[in-house]
């Protein structure tokens, strides 16, 4: 089955700035201090190298299949059976990482600005947005996702904010490397969840205009080093305003940063802060339920919007179940799934088609036998 | 048409999703507090005093807002018992976060004072831009003062530290910056010192009081040393007026205002840690009736004079800031930073010890007035 609608690099670049920066954000400076201290945004460097690496793997092993996604050609590479038991391991996964970021936006919510508010009503909104969201081909999501891109930058902006405050002391990223360069390395376990995101590059490279040209993965170059730029920043000013003792402390310290923030008119600069990042988390969402419903109409060959409406409902209840019964198996596991299907999958596939010279002609030569 | 009536019905579905309505707080329910101030009491029980504002909207007179304060204490074992008692003592809400000061008593602040930060610190709607000040005597007389005298009270506490952050008289600290330094290893801090001036009967600030890790040494710094102290921190506000005696007997005083400032700092290990630190002022004069400063040679001779004077007292500073183990100037974090080796010799409580300060300051005098 081949996919319509044609998107350019440029696009190609919103959609995954939009996909991969999201939930991550708020605990990111905390995450990476726990391992690698005040060198936390080396480890963002280093990973943010790696997912370099791993995009190239995966720009390699899509050109072989032009427009076609992973759920197609998954099954080329691997013969039916096998393909569509992978197709459906890959939903499940995608529909996961929904559940968490579902999960992990109404506990920060909650925790920060709308204590009273029962969980199921945002985790409802969130599901409407979902629902509405994904509901679209490629084309309108694009035109909300290059809108949307506006409210990363406001984020960047907000914490210009923070530069007037006396407490702020560059030292406190000093001595860089002091806590060993095992235990950076180590930390980029955990600094990889929040780059999870750019495996959606399986299905969206498939819509390109030009998957085989350069230009294709220059876009989704550029996008992973502006991820990087922006999350070693977000880093590197938390380390900068914070002692190390006290980030140990600190679940949210970029909100907790802007909540000390005033400015002329406005105080609680971490409520604007929270809004917009509502939106951009609105957008991981987007990406990864149209990604997720596109496997399943193919897997189940239904229509796309009904294909929503089953992940969104899937999603909901899972979530709700795992919210209420707080349930962190998916914390916990996420590091290795997301491990396991963003690098291992995508690297095993591109070694069976090196290897075993798979290619998109042979789906049809197959289909005409 | 049918399209647009489905989604006209979908718009009422969402309608009750709008959250908000949960979380709604409104004025009328909650008492704002406007100060609040912590003491120790017998028993190791936390005392809380606050200044409570209520605003009551008349009915009589056109909807004419009168603003009305009311003091209320409590006592508890901890800082969120306390303000449960005075909560059951109040109508409506109380909510001790908001207040746009908080004052420690000084058997509080000679105590850990993050034990009476803690509890503030866990409540999201905390207000952390809320200053800190120390008071020489228990919080509740100064709030019971300011309560009797002041109309504005906390926002004229708030007004009264905030000018002096402006004028460089104390450091800028803030409840969110104060956690900064409390939790770390190689900084300690200075908060406003309070007391109540018998002679006029008012509340004012008397200095910056030293902070030894998380507790007050006791001793406090004027507001001139202070100022003289964010100079060698490099933490000076726009406006940093300083005014020394030249000459004893002809009673002649030359007051200067800081433009600018650099520092170098040395550190070396020898038997103890050497700090040299070389500070650079750049200074406008605002106050020197002698004049003749268009001669070259005047300037000279008053850099070097200031130079002295201000290198000797320096000293003092320094010496003063030993005794107490005070390491406002953050020499332990640059340790941190920049000699690792070191810091790991000498790390510990009392690291501060271990530090010998050699102070050195060069004046420059730079004309950016009218008149020279």
């Amino acid at each position: 089955m081949k996919v319509k609608g044609r998107i350019s690099s440029v696009h190609l670049f919103y959609v995954l700035v939009q996909s991969v920066i999201g939930v991550g954000l708020l605990s990111l400076p905390h995450q990476t201090h726990q391992k690698a201290g005040s060198d936390g945004w080396i480890s963002i460097l280093i990973t943010g190298f790696f997912i370099h690496l791993i995009v190239l793997m995966i720009w390699l092993l899509c050109r072989k299949f032009p427009n076609l996604t992973l759920f197609d050609f998954s099954k080329v590479i691997l013969g039916k059976t096998v393909g569509t038991v992978l197709n459906f391991l890959f939903i499940m996964y995608l529909l996961t990482i929904i559940c968490y970021i579902f999960i992990i936006y109404t506990d920060t919510l909650k925790r920060w600005i709308l204590p009273e508010t029962p969980g199921w009503i945002l985790l409802l909104i969130l599901f409407v947005l979902l629902i509405y969201g994904s509901i679209c081909s490629i084309r309108n999501m694009l035109s909300l996702f290059s809108f949307l891109f506006l409210f990363n930058l406001l984020l960047f902006c907000i914490t210009f904010f923070v530069y007037k405050d006396p407490s702020l002391d560059v030292r406190y990223l000093f001595p860089i490397g002091s806590n060993g360069g095992w235990n950076i390395l180590r930390s980029t376990e955990d600094t990889f969840v929040s780059f999870i995101g750019f495996e959606t590059l399986l299905i969206y490279f498939a819509f390109m205009k030009q998957s085989k040209s350069i230009s294709a993965l220059k876009g989704a170059f550029s996008a992973i080093f502006f991820i990087t730029t922006f999350l070693m920043y977000i880093v590197m000013i938390s380390t900068v305003m914070l002692s190390p003792e006290e980030m140990k402390i600190t679940q949210e310290p970029v909100l907790y940063i802007l909540s000390a923030v005033e400015i002329r008119v406005l105080s609680r600069l971490d409520l604007i802060f929270l809004s917009f990042w509502g939106l951009v988390v609105f957008t991981t969402i987007i990406s990864y339920s149209f990604s997720a419903s596109l496997g399943i109409s193919n897997l189940f060959r239904i229509k796309h919007k009904f294909a929503v409406m089953l992940a969104g409902t899937f999603v909901f209840i899972v979530s709700i179940i795992f919210y209420y019964m707080e349930i962190t198996l998916i914390e916990e596991w996420l590091k290795h799934i997301s491990l396991i299907f963003a690098v291992i999958i995508p690297v095993l596939l591109l070694f069976i088609t090196i290897i075993f010279k798979r290619e998109a002609a042979s789906t049809y030569e197959e289909k005409e036998n | 048409m049918r399209k647009r009536k489905t989604e006209l019905v979908l718009l009422f579905f969402i309608l009750p999703l709008l959250a908000g309505c949960w979380d709604e707080r409104l004025l009328k329910n909650t008492r704002t507090v406007y100060l609040s101030g912590f003491d120790l009491v017998e028993e190791g029980d936390y005392q809380i005093t606050s200044i409570l504002r209520d605003m009551n909207i008349s009915e009589s007179s056109r909807g004419e807002i009168s603003i009305s304060n009311k003091l209320v204490t409590g006592n508890g074992s901890s800082i969120k018992e306390a303000s449960v008692t005075i909560d059951r003592s109040v109508a409506g809400n109380y909510d001790p976060a908001k207040g746009r000061v908080l004052i420690l008593g000084i058997d509080v602040a000679k105590g850990d004072i993050y034990n009476v930060l803690d509890a503030l610190y866990r409540d999201p709607r905390v207000d952390l831009n809320a200053k800190i000040a120390v008071t020489d005597n228990s919080a509740n007389e100064i709030i019971t003062h300011l309560s009797k005298n002041e109309v504005e009270k906390g926002e004229y506490l708030y007004e009264l530290i905030h000018s002096s952050e402006i004028n460089s008289k104390i450091q800028d600290i803030t409840l969110r910056s104060i956690r900064t330094y409390l939790f770390d290893e190689g900084k300690d801090f200075m908060l406003p010192y309070l007391s109540k001036d018998e002679s006029d009967d008012e509340v004012k600030i008397n200095g910056a009081a030293l902070f030894h890790n998380n507790s007050f040494t006791g001793q406090f710094l004027s507001p001139a040393e202070s100022t003289f102290l964010l100079l060698f921190m490099g933490k000076q506000s726009k406006k940093a007026l300083l005014t020394e005696r030249l000459d004893e007997e002809a009673s002649v005083s030359v007051s200067y205002n800081v433009k600018n400032v650099s520092r170098e700092l040395k550190l070396k290990k020898e038997e103890k840690v050497h700090a040299d630190i070389m500070l650079q002022l750049d200074v406008e004069i605002v106050d020197y009736p002698p004049n003749h400063l268009y001669k070259q040679e005047v300037i000279d001779s008053l850099e070097s004079q200031l130079s002295m004077i201000l290198t000797e007292k320096a000293d003092t500073l320094f010496k003063k800031l030993a005794e107490n183990q005070s390491d406002v100037l953050g020499l332990g974090r640059e340790l941190v930073a920049f000699h690792p080796s070191i810091w790991k010799e000498i790390k510990g409580e009392n690291y501060y010890e271990h530090i010998l300060v050699h102070p050195k300051v060069k004046v420059n005098i730079r004309n950016g007035k009218i008149m020279f």
